[in-house]
């Protein structure tokens, strides 16, 4: 195993852990460093997160079944033989060259060994300090000396460095002496690493520093954070809703969205993305204990295939969607509840009591990167510049290590070598890439530059996908580049209208065959493939030039002689198509385009109106600043409920939209010259790929992963990576990022056949095996295949992840452990 | 595998004990749960032994059946909500077991309240607790079961 | 019902019977017939497989007896490349079982003509021969008589499944003189196909007929729900179920017979011999005394937990008890439960996946 590259990850949440886990498990070694003592960051107060309303947070394990690796639960621990974790250590600078980075940590404060201390909480009865307790800072106070996350024993304490004094009291009284100054503390140099990955995620909006609508003053008055911990069985109140401030119960409760984020006067022009779902999810979980839920938004934003579901079934469940900003929150004298004021439309007063009053807190706008992350060889995951949900912070921190080891790639491990985990199963050192767009071809790219063989197909006869005719300079260029360097890469073989027709054989000796071209048929051997298919816009059916496709305008939209284009009034529709059965999904890109197209016309010309009815603007992080923009430049913009889309009609002088005022109520009609429809996406060629390489896909004909939060680039095939908005609808820039994720989970797996893989926990017998086929169907890994030869069904050893449901199935155990008789499995005596 | 030392610990050896309750839970959630339950001090009856499967997915009927065979007189399988199985499904598949079990629980006289099903996330200690110290109760009520003295064909 | 032909019987309905399927071997629609003949040596009518046209036209496709389930038999000659294709001649029951068997990939429908007929329900063994001996001509007497009909095995009188489902060919011998006349339907496009070279003439069923089978019905409707009752009264308590297997020899006979148990090698026959002696003093030890053969009450139940949802009622596995335990009233029963949680029917359709592998996403319950 290639050990000559040592990184350093920087924070051990959940992105920390995701980027070491791929260095590791791709042969590197790597040191975790972590502020506090437990990993695990903000996941370790979230023990429910959306969409599924559960947890999962085990999935993101290697499910190597070896024995070398953690194998449960990550809130009780965590381990890997190529990870060495350094908790309580704070890294100050970082210096050098990629390659040879040195950098500067703190070991900090005092620090309870856990094995020696018996939990007999002697310390925190002496400590003098008083601090918010760290991991919800709105419910209370407690001594520097805490215990270290919700889950762990009581012999598990941390010493907040911050809040100590260092007065020494608790070393006194502790009856083990397990208390002590810990070694080394203070600065300390670590030299010679080759990489470094910042992931430590970004801080967020404080309302109460900012008075935010009176947070602060207000007990009851809580952040979405806080939230977290009063809902969790293992909160302060055990999982029972209660008031702070009297623990009186809470009978309904409030979320007031966007506390910090789209906030002008905050600085805040942005949006934190995923505060409307943190927030949906919390109402739920409310809802589950019988609360009434009510939520004050602008836009509820729910990009991208599973999200808008979710706001569906929120409402459902009847939880209150108020479309508002509330101006103040007062107590009334005598009162136990808070009352919101809040102006649903202009002139329109209304006012209603809440128990409880939840800010839904994204990143604060003053957050800002260490300086030290500019430095060259320092890689910054983007979950540590923005929010992101899980998913989301995963992809990036894969993505985060795969550049930092493309940084330096010539002394990278290399792929190949001794692929082998016995003669036969062998992982082939090669990875099929299905798809051309950026995703596509940042995924060929990362892995090429890694120096593992690549085959790129490609339907069409060029590269780079819609993307290539993006409206964004900076999109069309980073796509053009990355298609030249895909083109000229050695490693890269590239198919153009190439057509795949199978995929066979055991994973990571997959047999893809396809026609090129030319018609001729190619067999392509490979050890990973990754689907990275794309979208196509939803066809817009008319005939009439003044009405447009929103993907298709831009081209229109330069030529001087389009109509309506010197002057005159636009209009767009946003979700026309999309949103609703049978694309009840949202398309992510429709909006942002829009709004560059609107400030476009805008300032092509002045003197044109441009209308724009839409459902919610749906554009996150610094997107947001085109929405503001938008708005200045005086686009109009009309929201419309699902219930009641505006509808138009082709005239001989102008197109005739109609739709209704929300604030009049009244109806409203408006002449355009040009009508514009953004009618959203269809993922067209996904569901074929599905079936070729035997994978799921969704009800709408998205690719699906084995698990949207935790594993959102896997399939439930060993060997088989999905990313691009063939999976979910995503940005071109975002669709770069998964690729190079998806490259290095591919990596990962790769890794796999140089390490020595002890081969299935299950085995078949053979003569007692009557092909019934029901491990096959209930194997959730299809890990299971008939095999010829022996005219029994057999294990694929690599792909297996050893959870027993075949043997559980198996009527008369042909199926079984391999190191275990089933008689044995009986014996109870 | 840790399993099979657990599962040879005999039910019916002697515990002292007024009953014996078998819990077999998964490893991911609901033992995380125990753990949990262990650190936070919140006791569940003595009476309940854990034994640790992966997945519930992985229990056969089999095991239930040998269960109350050898003398216990409830089991519990605890495992990860629906949608959280670390294996995807492993759960869903043990509840359609289970359902298709309850008949034949019945055949044998084992009333339907001697086994039980349940979802318990790794954080849900206290339902832990909850649900352990109800089925322990439920179990009580109904009496140690017949086939633990029967000398069975 | 438009698909149904009446053909006249000349005084024996087996024949005309045989003169059907010796026409779908001369016009090469099959290669052979499977169905129940006496041979030579044998006094039973038992499944075999005819393939000449002389032999087909001496067999006993109506014969009320079924020496061992032919379900098993059809699966395994189906397993066949092409080339074979067979005419199979099945009880409902049996059909059904088929038909569970190439779920769980047993069998291969699309190498059969699945035929079968209207069951007034099987004799026992014995009990055939015992009555042949009176009725020579007993496989034409039993449809005539009602007093023959109500010696057939009790699984069979509180049977409710009697018209068969997933059929190509049906023979009607209901509300019919079968003296006179016997009734073909035909179901599916297969059955479609076969009407069309064999030139059925689509006619109209008659009232009689229609009343004949809602009398019949409600019969069996009645005996089954007593026999549920009796057999959940009887022995579902711990000691009604020891007191019920208290004599089982061991022998599994009942698993050999089930034919939709599919195991190459029972589990619970490797388990009962497997223990060694030490294991057995162990076990005795605990209670004082150990029955042997042992863990017969885990082979039951056992088989119960993987087979009730597929048991289609046969009774074979009561038929061949040495210790005429009512294995078919238990296995029936608990069936019959465990389909209605499960939601299941076995042998309607092999369209209708098995219910173990079968599970909701669904998030609550
Ligand atoms: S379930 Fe058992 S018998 Fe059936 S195919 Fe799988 S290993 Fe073979
Ligand atoms: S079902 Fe069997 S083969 Fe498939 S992953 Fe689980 S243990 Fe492995
Ligand atoms: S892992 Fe917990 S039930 Fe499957």
């Amino acid at each position: 195993m290639n050990q000559n590259v040592r990184a350093l990850v920087i924070g051990a949440g959940i992105s920390g852990i995701r980027a070491a886990l791929d260095l590791a498990e791709a042969g590197h070694s790597v040191l975790l460093t972590e502020k506090a003592l437990a990993p695990g960051g903000l996941l370790l107060s979230l023990d429910r997160q959306f969409p599924d309303n559960h947890c999962g947070l085990c999935r993101i394990l290697p499910g190597d079944i070896t024995g070398r690796v953690w194998n449960a639960c990550m809130r009780r621990g965590f381990g890997h033989p190529d990870i060495e974790y350094l908790p309580g250590v704070e890294v100050l600078d970082i210096q050098g060259t990629p390659g040879n980075l040195s950098a500067l940590m703190n070991r900090r404060g005092l620090k309870v060994d856990p094995q020696k201390c018996t939990g007999c909480l002697e310390c925190l009865k002496v400590c003098p300090v008083s601090q918010p307790y760290p991991l919800a800072p709105g419910l209370g106070q407690c001594k520097a000396v805490h215990p270290s996350a919700p889950h762990k024993p009581d012999n598990w304490l941390s010493i907040n460095p911050d809040a100590c004094t260092l007065c020494g009291k608790c070393m006194e009284v502790c009856p083990t002496g397990a208390i002590h100054a810990a070694e080394g503390n203070g600065p300390e140099s670590m030299d010679k690493l080759s990489l470094a990955v910042l992931a430590t995620g970004v801080e967020y909006f404080d309302p109460q520093l900012h008075n935010h609508l009176g947070c602060g003053h207000w007990p009851d008055a809580i952040t979405s954070l806080d939230f977290e911990r009063l809902i969790s069985g293992v909160g302060p109140t055990r999982g029972v809703l209660r008031r702070p401030s009297d623990l009186g119960k809470v009978r309904k409760a409030a979320w007031i969205q966007c506390a910090g984020s789209r906030n002008l006067k905050l600085n805040a022009d942005h949006c934190s993305g995923i505060c409307c779902m943190i927030a949906l999810k919390q109402a739920l979980l409310a809802r589950e204990k019988g609360m009434q839920c009510a939520l004050f938004y602008m836009d509820l934003r729910t990009p991208g295939r599973n999200w808008q579901k979710y706001l569906n079934q929120a409402q459902q469940k009847g939880i209150r969607l108020i479309r508002c900003r509330p101006h103040s929150i007062v107590r009334d004298p005598g009162e136990d509840s808070l009352r919101i004021a809040y102006a649903p439309a202009p002139g329109e007063q209304r006012d209603e009591n809440f128990d409880l009053i939840v800010f839904s807190v994204g990143r604060d706008p003053g957050y800002k990167l260490p300086a030290w992350a500019g430095q060259e060889g320092v890689i910054v995951t983007k979950g540590s510049e923005r929010v992101l949900d899980i998913a989301g912070s995963l992809i990036a921190a894969s993505a985060a290590a795969g550049r930092a080891l493309r940084s330096f790639s010539d002394s990278c491990a290399q792929p190949g070598g001794e692929a082998y985990v016995s003669e036969h199963e062998h992982i082939h050192p090669s990875v099929l890439v299905v798809g051309g767009g950026p995703a596509g071809l940042s995924a060929a790219l990362s892995l090429a530059e890694q120096k593992t063989q690549v085959v790129l197909v490609e339907k069409k006869d060029h590269l780079g996908g819609h993307a290539i005719k993006s409206m964004v300079p900076e999109v069309r260029e980073q796509v053009l580049e990355l298609r030249d360097k895909v083109q000229k890469h050695p490693e890269i073989e590239v198919l153009n209208e190439a057509r795949l027709q199978s995929c066979t054989g055991p994973a990571g000796r997959f047999v893809a065959r396809l026609l090129d071209a030319r018609g001729h048929k190619r067999e392509v051997k490979h050890g990973a493939a990754i689907l990275a298919c794309g979208t196509n816009p939803s066809r817009v059916e008319t005939e009439d030039p003044r009405i447009i496709n929103v993907f298709d305008l831009p081209e229109k939209l330069l030529s001087p002689d389009a109509p309506g284009n010197s002057s005159g009034r636009t209009v767009f529709i946003l979700c026309s198509g999309t949103r609703r059965e049978p694309a009840d999904y949202c398309s992510k890109v429709c909006c942002q385009l829009a709004l560059r197209q609107a400030i476009e016309i805008r300032r092509l010309n002045p003197e044109s109106e441009v209308t724009i009815f839409y459902r919610d603007i749906i554009v996150q992080g610094d997107d947001e600043q085109l929405y503001t923009r938008a708005r200045s430049d005086g686009v109009c913009f009309i929201p419309y409920l699902p219930e009641k889309p505006p509808v138009f009609q082709a005239g001989e002088k102008s197109v005739t939209v109609q739709g209704v005022d929300p604030y009049l109520k009244e109806d409203l009609q408006i002449e355009a010259d040009r009508l514009i429809l953004a009618s959203g996406v269809i993922p067209e060629s996904a569901s074929d790929l599905a079936r070729i390489f035997d994978i799921q896909s969704t009800e709408h004909g998205f690719l699906k992963e084995a698990d949207v939060k935790y594993r959102p680039l896997d399939s439930v095939r060993a060997g088989i990576f999905v990313c691009g908005s063939g999976r979910n609808p995503v940005l071109a820039g975002e669709a770069v990022l998964e690729g190079e994720a998806a490259a290095q989970t591919a990596l990962s797996w790769l890794a796999r056949g140089r390490r020595n893989w002890p081969g299935s926990f299950v085995r078949v017998k053979t003569a007692l095996c009557s092909l019934c086929a029901m491990c096959l169907q209930a194997c959730p890994f299809k890990a299971r295949y008939p095999d010829e030869h022996t005219g029994a069904m057999a294990v694929d050893a690599l792909a297996c992840q050893g959870c027993g449901a075949c043997i559980a199935v198996c009527p008369n155990k042909a199926s079984a452990w391999a190191g275990q008789e089933e008689e044995e499995m009986h014996e109870l005596e | 595998m840790n399993t099979q030392d657990n599962l040879k610990r005999h039910p019916g050896e002697e515990t002292g004990q007024d009953l014996n309750v078998l819990a077999l839970v998964c490893n991911w959630c609901t033992y995380t749960a125990a753990d949990l339950a262990g650190v936070t001090r919140l006791k569940y009856p003595t009476q309940v032994k854990l034994i640790r499967f992966m997945c519930t997915g992985m229990i056969d009927v089999r095991y239930i059946l040998r269960c109350f065979l050898e003398g216990a007189d409830g089991v519990f399988i605890g495992g990860c909500h629906p949608g959280d199985c670390h294996y995807l499904s492993g759960n869903l598949k043990a509840r359609v077991r289970i359902k298709g079990l309850r008949p034949v629980l019945e055949m044998a006289g084992i009333p339907e309240q001697r086994l039980r099903l349940s979802w318990i996330g790794a954080s849900e200690g206290k339902k832990l607790q909850e649900e352990l110290t109800g089925f322990t109760s439920e179990v009580r009520k109904l009496g140690p079961a017949s086939f633990r003295q029967m000398h069975l064909v | 019902m438009h698909n149904f032909t009446l053909i006249k019987t000349k005084g024996d309905p087996g024949r005309t019977v045989n003169s059907l399927l010796a026409g779908l071997v001369e016009k090469e629609l099959v290669q052979g017939v499977l169905t129940l003949a006496v041979g030579p040596f044998s006094s039973l009518p038992m499944p075999s497989l005819l393939c000449s046209i002389e032999q087909i036209k001496n067999s006993s496709p109506l014969a009320p007896a079924a020496g061992v389930s032919a379900a098993v038999h059809a699966a395994r000659i189906s397993r066949g490349p092409e080339k074979f294709r067979t005419a199979a001649v099945l009880r409902p029951c049996e059909l059904r079982a088929l038909v569970e068997l190439a779920k769980l990939n047993q069998a291969r429908l699309e190498n059969l003509v699945l035929i079968s007929m209207e069951c007034p329900g099987r004799l026992e063994n014995r009990r055939y021969l015992e009555l042949r001996s009176e009725h020579p001509d007993l496989d034409v007497d039993y449809y005539l008589h009602p007093d023959l009909q109500a010696e057939a095995s009790g699984t069979c009188l509180s049977c409710t499944d009697f018209i068969p489902e997933y059929v190509h060919l049906g023979i009607c011998l209901l509300g019919l003189d079968l003296k006179q006349e016997i009734g073909i339907s035909w179901h599916q496009e297969q059955g479609e196909e076969l009407a069309r070279v064999m030139e059925f003439v689509s006619g109209q069923e008659s009232d009689s007929r229609r009343q004949a089978i809602k009398e019949l019905e409600a019969a069996r409707k009645n005996a089954w729900l007593n026999l549920q009752e009796k057999t959940a009264q009887e022995i579902s308590t711990p000691e009604g179920l020891q007191k019920a297997i208290g004599d089982c020899l061991g022998c599994f006979n009942c698993q050999r017979a089930c034919p939709v148990c599919f195991c190459r090698d029972c589990v619970s026959s490797r388990e009962a011999f497997e223990q060694d002696p030490e294991e057995l003093y162990d076990r005795g030890a605990r209670k004082g005394s150990l029955r042997l053969p042992t863990d017969l009450t885990m082979f039951h139940l056992t088989r119960l937990a993987h087979m009730a949802h597929a048991c289609v009622g046969c009774g074979q596995c009561s038929s061949v008890c040495p210790s005429r335990i009512p294995l078919a009233d238990i296995f029936r029963t608990t069936g019959a439960s465990t389909q209605e949680e499960l939601g299941y029917r076995p042998g309607r359709s092999p369209d209708e996946p098995v219910p173990l592998v079968r599970f909701s996403e669904e998030k609550d319950t």
